[in-house]
């Protein structure tokens, strides 16, 4: 969708976006279930959903579609499994994508 | 060669909260020539919107301090004639189908393709503004224009007709219609079946502008004079100068201020105007074609146009059917622009489940040819086949009851009418359609095409049984 020129300061932005959504996912881990701040982390789900499907990460937007509807429903149980599954790919697509930055 | 310019090209607002995807859009964009305005926040879309009143605002449905939808409804309540193109996550679309049905201009699901991108803002900025010139030699565009412009239905053979028989005369046409039933393409056809087919086709949106831009818009504005001191102002032509030689098409005419209306009043019976700055006359030969949305007749009564303007103006008037009244030809559309979309979005559907095609025929289409775009458009992204099902409808069509009929014309199963008389059948018939139509007599006649008259008096009948 754009040139070279652009594509690193592209990566590094998409990078840091992932970055802080992380860190949503991993206080909410830290927190009892009760404590989530569920508009919060429904918003992060949503950014990360429309990050993964620019960047062509289909795994990644299918577990934010599954947060999303989890923090809609007040579904404390199905937040509680699908949290560290999130926190970790989002973390993961991170830095691979500070890695790719890094390598070139 | 098909000439072309921009009458005014107007700001872009996109509202993207998400950095990476506002930096990813707003390059894109830059890189198609756009110059858009940056907003993150609901609040910082409104401040920018109401200082810069951009044409066309790119607009996230979910940001962090405010629904896209209430965003959208406060841009359309300060300028209503803003396209407001939103943008929504896969799996939301219904949000954006409830968007368009509250006034955006379009919808565009991520991953947004660059190319589905820019051609939206820019179908957005030519319906808001445009000039399109249109040449006799300019097969590709005539031939879409034939296309887009198709039906066999009675109501389209007589706007065929219509058409023919003024594209040889210079006497101002009127176009009528609701909104979204093509009155533009109707503008169109006319210039291009007439002797100015190859000179330009302005057009001019009277709903786009304040009244001292529309007047600069329409008459042009004087460069400064010689001999004076340097002024800031530049020359620049108006839609008139433009469309002379040729055809000039104004939408909604009525929005003209009362002060504007009697200048153009006077360009109509002098065939000359003067460019705002410049007291000099400049003969030209134009061509009208106005429109309205609403009834022209009750703006006039209502103080909003005046009588002799109307009258200048209202001189062959030509009235677009809306789709619900167009019977088959909505068949003809629906695969015209299922294929468009499909070459747009890279599907592979052909065509259409017998029952969808029945829905679409009994559908009643509030926004006519632009509402079942989107409706197709909505099968299209989110689903993958050849053939469009019900089921990939919007919830609130596929879930529409629709009579169904046997070969025999009779609905399935038990025959409900079987020892009815005639008159009874026809009084349940009538009964069910007010009742489909909330109560709506001119509704109900209209579905079952009769005059709203003949339900007032068949209901006296039936009370004084």
């Amino acid at each position: 969708m754009v040139g070279p020129e652009h594509q690193m300061a592209l990566l590094e932005q998409v990078r840091a976006d992932l970055r802080r959504c992380s860190e949503v996912f991993d206080t909410s881990l830290e927190r009892a279930p009760a404590d989530r701040e569920l508009p919060l982390l429904c918003s992060a789900a949503h950014e990360v959903k429309g990050l993964a499907a620019t960047i062509g990460a289909s795994g990644l937007v299918d577990i934010a579609k599954q947060v999303e509807r989890a923090c809609t429903d007040q579904d404390a149980t199905a937040l509680s499994l699908l949290l560290p599954d999130i926190a970790q790919r989002t973390g993961l697509t991170a830095q691979s994508i500070a890695d790719m930055v890094q390598a070139t | 060669m098909p000439q072309s310019s921009t009458i005014s090209g107007d700001g872009l607002l996109l509202v993207e909260d998400t950095p990476s995807l506002q930096m990813l859009y707003a390059t894109v964009l830059r890189k198609a020539g756009y110059k858009p305005m940056l907003a993150s926040s609901g609040a910082e879309a409104l401040t920018k919107f109401a200082e810069h009143r951009p044409s066309v605002v790119l607009l996230d449905l979910m940001l962090p301090d405010a629904d896209g939808l209430m965003v959208m409804r406060e841009i359309l309540a300060l300028r209503q004639e803003t396209r407001v193109i939103v943008i929504t996550a896969n799996g939301s679309v219904n949000n954006a189908i409830d968007a368009t049905r509250e006034g955006a201009h379009d919808f565009l699901v991520k991953p947004l393709g660059d190319i589905r991108m820019i051609g939206a803002v820019a179908s957005a900025f030519a319906e808001m503004h445009q000039e399109v010139a249109l040449t006799v030699d300019d097969i590709s565009r005539s031939d879409a224009l034939d296309r887009a412009f198709m039906g066999r239905s009675e109501a389209m053979q007589e706007v065929h007709s219509r058409i023919a028989a003024v594209a040889g005369s210079t006497a101002p046409v009127f176009i009528l219609g609701e909104s979204g039933t093509g009155k533009e393409l109707c503008a169109r056809a006319v210039h291009l079946k007439s002797t100015r087919a190859a000179q330009r086709f302005v057009t001019l949106n009277c709903s786009a502008a304040d009244p001292e831009q529309l007047e600069i818009e329409l008459f042009g504005q004087a460069g400064p004079k010689p001999g004076r001191a340097q002024s800031q102002v530049q020359a620049r032509a108006g839609a008139i100068a433009q469309a002379d030689g040729g055809t000039l098409f104004v939408q909604n005419i009525q929005d003209m201020s009362s002060d504007l209306q009697a200048a153009f009043l006077r360009f109509k019976q002098r065939a000359s105007f003067a460019p705002v700055g410049d007291s000099r006359q400049i003969k030209v030969d134009v061509r009208l074609i106005c429109t309205a949305s609403r009834d022209p007749t009750e703006d006039m009564r209502a103080g909003r146009l005046r009588e002799d303007l109307y009258y200048r103006l209202f001189v062959i008037p030509i009235t677009m059917p809306p789709l619900r009244e167009r019977g088959t030809d909505v068949h003809l559309l629906a695969q015209h622009y299922l294929a468009q979309i499909v070459a747009e979005e890279g599907k592979a559907f052909s065509r259409f489940h017998p029952e969808v095609l029945d829905l679409f025929l009994h559908l009643p289409w509030r926004g006519n040819v632009r509402e079942m775009i989107n409706v197709l458009r909505h099968a299209v992204v989110l689903h993958d086949g050849e053939m469009v099902t019900r089921e990939m409808l919007p919830p609130g069509l596929a879930q529409m009851d629709v009579p169904t009929a046997t070969a025999s014309g009779m609905p399935e199963g038990a025959d409900p009418l079987a020892g009815m008389t005639m008159a009874e059948i026809e009084e349940r018939a009538i009964t069910a359609a007010i009742a489909r139509h909330h109560g709506s007599v001119p509704r109900a006649a209209r579905e079952l095409d009769i005059a709203p008259s003949t339900i007032y008096r068949k209901r006296e009948q039936w009370d004084k049984r």
